[in-house]
């Protein structure tokens, strides 16, 4: 690690080297450490640190913006006048306000020192737990194993001077058996939260269930969503309509609707940097403290997240969303958190009369952002659902379906949240297990 | 450089690495892109750093760090060292590496224009022009352009003896217009790269290909939607880049095939039983994984394991044949695939390896993956076609975890009617099974209609890895496909 001093230090140099009229120095450093294996062996190992200064550079209404990873002296001389230089090419842009104020931002718990400590060696032993685990079923294991420490320190010429220091670790595996599979994984800041053994158990247990799959006819099911598959679902919401930008640019399904019900009202979403359910860094990569956003409350359209250029734009205040530090590139609802219910996964398998459980997603993406219109596969475990109990494994198939609309049907969630990374590794949130009335699925596969 | 490198692989072969490289990398990427009218992003962002990978006790360890001080690169070295000893102890047999020979090389990329010699006044202009052309069209709410140049400089040196540098230049550009009118929301783009210099840019003439976008993008607002029906296509050449890309580039990566991504990727369908004896298309599909292919994003003269860059036939009139290769994968073929696996691999790996930057190890990447052209033109196709759809340009797409079954959407269509290319369309989809829609392909273009697409966007690995590769195609017909949405 870098450290608070050290960050802080070269973050008030390079802001002080600057003579720009408003100037931001952003330096992020990741130490990352991931284990990769396949086959029940490691197969990749890796460890890597970056520490990149981005820096801001304003002239009247001119921005520029430059990045580097050379953090000497010199380093940050060449960054300072290359942003001043890409500023001057600039035209004006008469809806830039100003870098922001400082604010106070709170402290949030987001540092393990088990995880900043979890060597290569002890990653090698969760992965050897997972591997034995499926020799015992006779079955073969893939995933990773990932430590990530991230450091984010952040100034600017108005007084902004924050420093975060946190951490994560998440482990996943896929089991596979012939062209039957199983998945489980976990997310925290603490690596000592992760038990490698009950991830094997969960995938091990779903690739079971999973052997002998048989076709199922495309349509209208009813369906109970893993936390896993709500994470691809949320993931399009986040992106596509829960920023400040899309709605200005009327490229958002919020865009004109706030007050509106846009889903079913048993949907709440938030956005909430100091909810410990979700990985939260106190302020953004602006430097402005995190503010709690209502997204989606019962169903309606509440409120999109800001930066400073599209808060400015309407006069309001950013609620700390950057998503980077360059202005009119949108902000981002990075710790989303959507309300759960009162349902156990039993509870609602339970409630379904014919239906079926999708574990979770693959390759998803979106047709048309207006109506947030998925498709993807299901995979590492489909399931045909009969009289509240499943009936037997199911080919995957392919979802094609509004968000939106499927939301609307919500009948059931689970009180438990879990900690989702979605497929594509866009957002980390906590979510629920779902069930709704009605989705549909245009497709299927051979396995 | 080159004394830093080798003290390097020698302190790893002292701390106990069987086989060592090292990649040192440079680059600079200079985005520009105008929004309606406004600059709305110029920076210019610089990264520098190492590479180490091991072989210890036969696992592998990488370690990677942009500081170069001695300090920093002695604790590069342990830091590789004792992650390939914890690989080694979850591992059932050692990694092999197929043999390649020691090369001491330069390769350069020789732009006609080099990107230096343009101003930023004059992207600028450029942009603002190209904006102004989708902007005249009143419904367009949204009108992007930019333009992208990347260089990279990286040297690669193993203890098998190879000392090899490769300067890339990478210039691209992207439109994009949004037209909304209350209701929806269409939008038309186009995005291609080569590898080489602004004379890519000049040919573009981006403000009257903006233009055209802009008014494409407000028609579709009124366009009727596309059918729902079994029904003949035929894809445009940057749709049918994709296709292969998605659905014959990815599966071919032997890595995957092994299991390697199979948490996050996938894996294939093309499993190694299948290899020499599967009939992946029908006589008319050719595909050759060419890292030859001049201009193309994934053109180089060594990869990143020093292993020549190639031209691989990997669909041979429809039959599958080869795999992209590693070093450890080629090892490993002959005991997966029989004899047609020392066929494919009878010269080792086919050089495919290749890392994002300085921060990555690397893995199989696709090349340059082309379709060969064929020897129909697009005219002939359209008017041998009685009833079916033109799709162009990709919007969205959609694989399963073996890459069998597909949906892809696209920006427009058209229908084609008796021979003739009909009315605008909007909402086109279509959805297969590999296969089955390769073999349905019984008509592909030729080298007139043929376009080398730069895709500098291909995501794999954990973490993930962008690698920049290019997929070559002419327009082909496939018979009764799904079209339409299904909901």
């Amino acid at each position: 690690m870098i450290g608070k001093a050290k960050a802080l230090s070269i973050v008030d140099k390079a802001v002080a080297m600057s003579g720009a009229d408003q100037t931001e120095a952003v330096l992020a450093v990741e130490d990352l450490s991931l284990t990769r294996f396949a086959e029940s062996i490691i197969h990749q190992n890796l460890s890597r640190v970056e520490a990149t200064l981005t820096l801001r550079a304003v002239v009247g209404k001119k921005v520029g913006t430059s990045s580097t990873d050379d953090l000497s002296d010199d380093g940050l001389r060449r960054v300072v006048e290359d942003a001043i230089t890409v500023a001057r090419y600039q035209a004006d842009n008469e809806d830039f306000v100003s870098l922001p104020e400082p604010g106070e931002a709170s402290g949030v718990e987001n540092f393990a020192q088990a995880t900043a400590d979890l060597s290569a060696e002890e990653r090698a032993q969760a992965v050897a737990v997972i591997v034995d685990r499926c020799k015992e079923d006779g079955f073969k294991a893939a995933g990773a194993y990932t430590k990530d420490i991230s450091e984010l320190a952040v100034g600017n010429s108005l007084g902004v001077r924050l420093y975060d220091a946190n951490t994560s670790a998440y482990l996943r595996t896929v089991v596979m058996n012939g062209p039957a599979s199983g998945y489980a994984d976990f997310y925290d800041r603490d690596a000592n939260m992760i038990d490698a053994a009950a991830i094997a158990r969960e995938a091990c247990e779903k690739c079971g269930m999973a052997q002998g799959a048989v076709d199922l006819a495309p349509g209208k099911y009813e369906v109970v969503f893993e936390p896993y598959a709500v994470a691809d679902m949320i993931r399009f919401l986040g992106y596509l309509g829960f920023n400040a930008l899309s709605v200005q640019e009327e490229r958002s399904f919020m865009a004109g609707r706030f007050g509106e019900r846009i889903t079913g009202e048993r949907v709440t979403i938030r956005d909430d940097a100091y909810d410990l359910q979700t990985l939260a860094v106190p302020f953004d990569t602006e430097g402005v403290p995190k503010q709690p956003v209502d997204l989606i409350v019962d169903g309606k359209a509440s409120g999109v997240v800001y930066d400073s250029f599209t808060a400015h734009k309407e006069g309001k205040k950013s609620t700390g969303h950057a998503f980077n530090s360059r202005w009119g590139r949108g902000a981002m609802p990075q710790n989303m958190v959507m309300s759960g219910g009162k349902s156990s996964l039993e509870e609602m398998i339970g409630a379904i009369e014919k239906g079926i459980l999708v574990t979770r997603f693959h390759y998803t993406h979106c047709t048309d952002p207006m109506r947030v219109v998925m498709t993807g596969m299901t995979r590492d475990g489909t399931f045909y659902i009969e009289k509240g109990r499943i009936k037997h494994p199911v080919k995957n198939l392919r979802i094609e379906e509004s968000v939106l609309e499927a939301f609307s049907g919500i009948e059931m969630l689970s009180s438990e949240l879990k900690l989702q990374r979605d497929w594509w590794d866009t957002f980390v949130s906590a979510l629920p297990a779902i069930k709704v009335n009605s989705c549909n699925f245009s497709g299927s596969t051979e396995f | 450089m080159r004394e830093k490198l080798e003290l390097l692989l020698a302190k790893a072969q002292k701390q106990g690495a069987s086989y060592a490289d090292v990649r040192f990398v440079e680059r600079d990427l200079e985005p520009i892109a105008v929004k309606n009218g406004a600059v709305d992003r110029i920076s210019r962002s610089g990264t520098s750093g190492v590479g180490l990978r091991v072989l210890v006790n036969g696992g592998w360890g990488y370690a990677a760090a942009s500081s170069l001080d001695d300090k920093a690169l002695s604790a590069l070295v342990e830091r590789a060292i004792s992650i390939g000893q914890a690989s080694a102890r979850v591992q059932e047999e050692p990694v092999d590496l197929a043999p390649v020979d020691a090369y001491e090389a330069v390769f350069k990329t020789k732009p006609i224009r080099d990107p230096a010699d343009v101003t930023i006044e004059d992207r600028l202009e450029l942009l603002f022009d190209t904006v102004k052309g989708m902007q005249l069209t009143e419904e367009v709410v949204v009108a992007e352009a930019s333009l992208s140049v990347m260089k990279e400089r990286k040297t690669f040196a193993s203890t098998e003896g190879s000392l090899i540098q490769q300067d890339i230049i990478e210039t691209g550009a992207g439109l994009s217009a949004v037209a909304r009118d209350g209701r929806e929301v269409q939008r038309r783009s186009f995005r291609d790269y080569i590898q080489g210099g602004f004379e890519f840019i000049d040919k573009l003439d981006m403000p009257s290909l903006g233009e055209r976008l802009g008014s494409e993008a407000a028609e579709l607002l009124s366009a009727p939607n596309c059918p729902t029906a079994d029904m003949d296509i035929v894809l445009g050449s940057s749709q049918l880049a994709l296709q292969v890309h998605e659905s014959c580039g990815h599966p071919i990566e032997l890595d995957r095939v092994l299991g390697q991504e199979a948490s996050f990727a996938g894996t294939s369908f093309l499993t190694p039983d299948r290899l020499g004896s599967f009939q992946y298309g029908s006589e008319a599909v050719n595909i050759t994984a060419d890292a030859t292919s001049p201009g193309g994003l994934g053109t180089f003269a060594y990869d990143d394991e020093g292993v020549p860059g190639q031209a691989t036939k990997i669909i041979d009139s429809g039959l599958f044949v080869n795999y992209l290769t590693s070093r450890e994968t080629a090892s490993l073929l002959p005991g997966l695939a029989g004899e047609a696996g020392r066929s494919a691999s009878a010269g080792g790996s086919n050089g495919t390896m290749r890392a994002e930057g300085w921060w990555n190890l690397p893995m199989v990447r696709m090349t340059n993956i082309n379709l060969d052209p064929g020897d129909w033109t697009l005219e002939e196709i359209i008017k041998d076609t009685k009833r079916g759809i033109f799709l162009e340009t990709p919007r969205s797409w959609s694989l399963d975890d073996k890459r069998l079954n597909f949906h892809f959407s696209t920006e427009v269509a058209y229908e084609i009617v008796d021979g003739e290319r009909g009315q605008l369309m909007k909402g086109g989809s279509y959805t297969d099974m590999t296969p089955r829609f390769w073999n349905s392909c019984d008509a592909v273009a030729g080298q007139d209609d043929w376009h080398l697409w730069g895709m500098p966007s291909c995501a794999k690995g954990e973490p993930i890895q962008i690698a920049h590769v290019s997929h070559g195609a002419a327009p082909a017909r496939f018979r009764k496909v799904k079209v339409g949405a299904r909901e």
